[in-house]
């Protein structure tokens, strides 16, 4: 059986816990998608942490590589195809969009 | 070629339920805040557990092929979970591929700096060999398929940003490379099939050969899956 | 406090705060991100579940179903990326409503 923790891991414990649900928050709240993807990234490394405090070392090691780093990868990629999306199709898709806006608004 | 498959007017979205609806903020805040309540009386009066799973798992270790209980758990007790994962990693694959067939787009090359493909120089082989160690080391401590496979994965999306190599959209090798996990794990299965009638029940003296064949056709099958599925999302 | 019961009430935490962000928000990448912290407060339930079993060693078969939870996540995320983006091409946006500053 597990003896009763001592003060000090209690305290890392609960800074962790702590830390994570505040980068959840930020990662949630966050209006720009970049900083968000970022967050997101940092929050996995400390979940990687929180892995390693309940003994599960072996999910650390995955989590560290897929959870945080792959998925913040993914993440970051997929956010630069879209500015570029965006970019490219500025004279076409959204310029229809907004003069249709703006016939609908007149109407 | 884009403005082809474009259509003149942007097409409007399905709406989801709750367009337009004015108060779903307060109302998802209120039903998550509910949500978080009723878990957390449900977790504050669960029962101190009996423990018989982790007994089990510990009295019958000896006989699995391996010294780790999770990499037992995963590769031999609940061995046909996992074949199914690596064939949903594939699928995953199949999937995404298909999502951006038509797309037509190719990687672009960039021009990296000299600093960057020296250091990968010097990177590339250490990880390798930390992922290999990271594979056999799983059999007596923590490690195994999954780690090492998305050491290797991370290695080559690294790679392809340190020194330029785009890969092709498509090539027999990496479609081989692609199904290795699968393939090998269904050949293990049929095996153990045919010689004993169970599917993927390993004989007792080739336990740890068999886990440890699987596990490297994974390692690669999931390096290339989530290599190939970073260049999906990244592709213009 | 035991260290799975501050980790199991953290899990709980940050599965509401997901489910909430994947109901209220408007952009699809932001419900994809929400989704993941969702998935991952899943994770730290069942881990904290698994480490008050009160053995010496923490039960393994959650650990095993975490790890292929994982991976199926990553997997997923990857999945629903690619149809974001090629729903952005198709139609130019990105987001269940048209509001650009949700």
């Amino acid at each position: 059986m597990v003896d009763s923790p001592s003060f000090w891991s209690t305290a890392f414990d609960g800074l962790l816990c702590l830390m994570i649900l505040l980068l959840g928050w930020r990662v949630v709240f966050t209006t720009d998608l970049f900083r968000a993807a970022l967050t997101f990234f940092v929050f996995g490394l400390l979940v990687s942490l929180a892995w390693v405090r309940l003994q599960a070392v072996d999910l650390a090691l995955a989590e560290a590589a897929i959870g945080a780093g792959l998925t913040g990868a993914l993440f970051l990629a997929a956010l630069s195809r879209l500015r570029r999306s965006s970019m490219r199709g500025n004279g076409s898709a959204s310029a229809e969009r907004d003069s249709a806006e703006g016939e609908s608004e007149k109407c | 070629m884009l403005t082809e498959i474009k259509p003149k007017r942007a097409p409007s979205l399905p709406e989801s339920p709750a367009a337009g609806f004015p108060f779903l903020r307060p109302a998802a805040a209120v039903s998550a805040l509910l949500l978080f309540g009723v878990l957390w009386e449900a977790f504050r009066v669960l029962p101190t557990p009996r423990a018989s799973l982790p007994n089990l798992v510990r009295e019958t270790l000896p006989l699995s092929g391996v010294a780790n209980p999770v990499t037992a758990v995963i590769l031999n007790f609940r061995s046909y979970d996992t074949l199914i994962e690596i064939a949903v990693l594939l699928l995953t694959v199949i999937g995404a591929r298909a999502a951006t067939a038509s797309a037509g787009a190719r990687l672009s090359r960039s021009v990296p700096e000299p600093f960057l493909a020296a250091f990968f120089r010097l990177l590339g082989p250490l990880i390798i060999v930390i992922a290999g160690y990271l594979l056999w080391i799983g059999k007596h401590a923590p490690g195994g398929a999954f780690q090492a496979g998305s050491l290797l994965g991370s290695a080559a999306i690294l790679g392809m940003f340190c020194t330029g190599w785009a890969p092709p959209a498509e090539s027999g090798c990496q479609a081989a490379v692609l199904c290795l996990g699968t393939i090998l794990f269904c050949a293990v299965g049929m095996g153990t099939y045919l010689a004993e009638p169970n599917f993927l029940h390993y004989p007792i003296p080739w336990a740890g050969t068999l886990i440890l064949v699987i596990e490297t056709g994974c390692t690669l099958s999931i390096a290339a899956a989530l290599f190939v599925l970073f260049t999906i999302c990244r592709r213009t | 406090m035991e260290p799975s019961d501050l980790y199991g009430s953290v899990g709980i935490a940050l599965f509401a705060l997901g489910i909430y962000g994947a109901t209220a928000l408007g952009q699809f990448m932001r419900q994809v991100l929400a989704l993941n912290v969702a998935g991952t407060g899943v994770f730290m339930f069942l881990i904290a579940i698994a480490h008050r079993a009160g053995t010496p060693v923490p039960d393994p078969v959650p650990h095993a179903m975490v790890l292929t939870g994982i991976v199926v996540a990553v997997s997923a995320t990857a999945f629903i990326l690619v149809l974001i983006g090629r729903l952005r091409d198709l139609s130019g946006s990105s987001s269940a409503q048209d509001d650009r500053d949700d």
